[in-house]
């Protein structure tokens, strides 16, 4: 009658897992029906990633136990109140999945439709068809997706726009109205080739260039800073100027 | 108020490079600011320095008993002759005993037209005695500000006759005054109350890791702190 104790470990370990991940789900369901305002995108996320991380573990304990799980069965012994405790009774007993979990299974794992695309906001190409996805259907959309976006992407590459400066949505719009930030015109064919002899000499022509200055001879040798600060303090520069 | 600093020389070759480093690193561009400094002798001090001075802290200071050179400055634009109020600036002989940077008291504020009599011509207040221009490129990096300026030196005889009234300088005809058009670079930071332990540390701790930040770039050194003495010799 009493399993073996590798058995029991395992569904002491399941629950274990189940429970932590109820919590983590109880608390972060919690937070965003009671905080105000919503919890932060940092809490959120760490909220998630304690769940995926409980998921996960609950998984790796089912797989892991995989043979006997599928294997056991749940009957009920004869010290079981059954009277009182009816619904847990049932509840263990059922066989089938609850209808209203039935019903989540399906509509997660059907192919979406051309409703579930629009309603995620999805436009990919073969959603016209209100039909449901098979199988065969699906394999006739992925050639033609790859087939035509490497075609796409080919043209792209022929068309240098990999290389271009700007987006295509830019060179679209006017290329004049791009914010760059830079002064330095990019809008030059040519630069591909040349990137390394004229490079330098581009940078400096696009620079301000400085007027010569007055009384500006950069080979003679600075005054000494003392003596600059002599000067901004007291007004007056030593005599062997 | 109480200002750290410290300075460094860029010769006129690197002055590019150095600005599009600062640029860098205090994540924009330069304000351009162009002064006008006319430096005044003080003829009088005693009780006239102290009412004048107005923090009452600087009386006991040995600068206060002696005649200083004080400064007025006003911003001029270089292109439409426009110019701004004059300001005082008195700084005081930094302190000795702080290695790391340069440590000084420094008065500045607004000028009104009864006190900027006193620096006219004929008054028994101050003598004029010199003004230079500086072209400044200013950055701002947290709390530290680096200005990196040109002294420019004014034509002979421009402040002759009263430097207050004079027509605005053409900067056209403006010389630098170092002859190789090295660029001097101010790094400091001010603190209204210089006897607030707190504030100092901090300004001192920003300046040093501006000056870390910095270094192989812009070479941050602590001047002959007697070059920025400003008190009157020989009277």
């Amino acid at each position: 009658m009493a399993l073996p104790p590798e058995q029991i470990r395992a569904l002491d370990q399941l629950r274990q897992r189940l429970s932590q991940l109820s919590q983590s789900l109880a608390s972060a369901r919690a937070d965003l029906e009671r905080s105000d305002p919503v919890p932060s995108w940092p809490t959120l996320q760490r909220d998630a990633e304690l769940l995926v991380h409980n998921l996960n573990r609950y998984h790796e304990t089912m797989n892991e136990h995989r043979a006997f799980l599928t294997a056991a069965h749940a009957y009920p012994l004869p010290t079981f109140p059954g009277p009182s405790q009816e619904h847990v009774l049932a509840q263990l007993m059922r066989k089938k999945l609850e209808p209203k979990a039935e019903d989540w299974i399906a509509a997660s794992t059907k192919p979406k439709t051309r409703d579930a695309a629009q309603l995620n906001g999805l436009q990919n190409g073969d959603t016209s068809r209100d039909v449901r996805l098979d199988r065969e259907e699906y394999r006739d959309l992925w050639k033609w997706a790859g087939a035509t976006s490497s075609g796409i992407a080919n043209g792209m590459m022929i068309n240098d726009a990999f290389e271009d400066n700007y987006t295509l949505a830019e060179r679209e719009a006017g290329v004049e109205n791009v914010v760059t930030g830079l002064k330095r015109n990019l809008d030059d064919d040519s630069d591909d080739e040349d990137e390394d002899g004229e490079g330098d000499e581009k940078m400096q022509e696009a620079m301000p260039s400085k007027p010569a200055e007055p009384g500006v001879d950069a080979s003679r040798p600075p005054i000494a800073l003392e003596t600059l600060l002599r000067f901004t303090s007291t007004g007056t520069l030593p005599p062997q100027r | 108020m109480h200002e750290f600093l410290l300075y460094s020389q860029i010769p006129v070759t690197r002055h590019e490079q150095v600005l599009h480093i600062l640029a860098g690193v205090c994540a924009a561009q330069p304000i351009s600011v162009c002064e006008q400094h006319l430096i005044y002798q003080q003829l009088k001090v005693a009780d006239a320095a102290g009412s004048k001075k107005g923090a009452p802290a600087k009386h006991q200071s040995a600068q206060a008993q002696r005649q200083s050179y004080h400064k007025l400055v006003r911003e001029v634009s270089a292109g439409d002759g426009e110019q701004g109020a004059w300001r005082f600036r008195a700084e005081d002989v930094p302190q000795p005993g702080v290695q790391a940077v340069i440590s000084r008291p420094v008065e500045e504020r607004l000028l009104d037209q009864a006190e900027l009599e006193k620096f006219r011509e004929g008054g028994s207040w101050y003598r004029y005695i010199n003004q230079f221009i500086t072209s400044t490129q200013r950055f701002v990096h947290n709390n530290v500000i680096v200005r990196v300026s040109r002294i420019l030196s004014v034509p002979e005889g421009t402040g002759a006759l009263e430097p207050l009234d004079a027509p605005p300088l053409v900067l056209a005809d403006c010389r630098p005054v170092d002859p190789s058009g090295s660029y001097l670079f101010e790094a400091y930071v001010r603190v209204e109350d210089g006897t607030n332990s707190k504030l100092t540390e901090q300004a001192m701790s920003e300046l040093m890791a501006l000056k870390s930040q910095l270094e192989g770039a812009v070479d941050l050194r602590v001047p002959d702190r007697l070059s920025l003495d400003t008190r009157v010799k020989g009277v």
